[in-house]
């Protein structure tokens, strides 16, 4: 999924310090001399928050409704992707839901519609408004690298809305 | 890159989409492919209304817009339909690396609108055949 690039050289938040290749603008640290956090530390670990209660939603809608596997499994694999790079961004104790595979008691937290359409609508909404949260965030990052980073899951998300909405709306889908 | 360098580089990525868009919807039939037509059509406007925002833009911060080339290269001869379809996709998608740029050389409004725009360039490129990308516009990941 990342098409095995070097993670090293990505434009992401490390727990200490902002990384890019070739932009020394981007590298600062994290607590200044007032031990202030950076910014940008709490933002990476609200990010991997909505990323990851979109993984939730997306497999308990998929274990309920296993037909829409081939559909939502390729969501599944991005927003993966985007909780990988966000939880290097976000150390530990900013990170509410560190491990990879959580409760299924967290995981039910997301009501899924009993009715597969329904459950694919919800889907579509959720993605819809998770690209409007990271929309936020790219605004409000202090790096611009994050922002550029957190803009493109956006743009992601909104690739996903607009795939399950052509779905919704051809024949013989469901 | 300085926010004025980066304003600049998205106008020359639209100067370049204003005339590959134009020179593919000439090539093709609004009534035998009215769906790739249509398609085309509404990059064409999209990508003109950006160029004329990005020009007011670089005024507004003091600089002085560059101007449009004689010609750009189009990605494959367009010839077919499947040429044209996939020349518009290439198009969109360089354009969809150039806004992911900017946002990340501005700042405010201006990264809104880099923002705003990268989405909706990574919405596009799913009308030319382009497949939902982890990353829209970030090549290294």
């Amino acid at each position: 999924m990342l098409r095995g690039v070097s993670l090293g050289a990505l434009p992401v938040l490390t727990g200490c310090s902002v990384v890019g290749e070739g932009a020394p603008d981007l590298t600062r640290k994290v607590f200044e001399a007032d031990h202030t956090p950076d910014p940008d530390v709490a933002l990476a670990a609200t990010a991997l928050a909505d990323e990851r209660a979109a993984l939730d939603a997306l497999r308990a809608t998929v274990a309920r409704h296993r037909r829409l596997t081939s559909v939502l499994s390729p969501m599944i694999d991005s927003h993966r992707a985007h909780a990988t790079l966000l939880a290097r961004a976000a150390p530990p104790q900013q990170d509410p839901t560190p491990a990879e595979g959580r409760s299924p008691a967290v995981r039910s937290r997301f009501a899924v519609p009993r009715d597969p359409d329904a459950a694919r609508k919800k889907i579509g909404a959720l993605e819809a408004d998770l690209s409007e949260s990271q929309k936020r965030h790219a605004f409000a990052a202090s790096s611009g690298a994050f922002a550029r980073l957190l803009a493109s899951m956006a743009a992601s998300s909104a690739q996903q809305t607009a795939v399950l909405a052509t779905q919704a709306t051809s024949p013989g889908r469901s | 890159m300085t926010p004025l360098q980066a304003l600049q580089a998205t106008l020359a990525a639209e100067h370049a989409a204003v005339y590959v868009y134009g020179l593919l919807g000439g090539r093709v039939s609004a009534s035998t492919e009215p769906a790739l037509a249509n398609r085309l059509v509404a990059g064409y406007v999209t990508h003109r209304a950006r160029r004329d925002q990005l020009i007011s833009m670089l005024r507004s911060a003091g600089g002085e817009p560059a101007e449009s080339e004689v010609s750009y290269a189009v990605p494959n001869p367009a010839l077919t339909a499947a040429q044209v379809t996939r020349a518009a996709l290439e198009t969109e998608q360089r354009c969809t690396a150039v806004y992911a740029a900017m946002i990340e050389g501005t700042s405010r409004a201006d990264r809104q609108w880099a923002i705003d725009a990268v989405t909706d360039s990574a919405v596009r490129q799913l009308g030319f055949g382009g497949s939902p990308d982890p990353f829209p516009g970030v090549a290294e990941l």
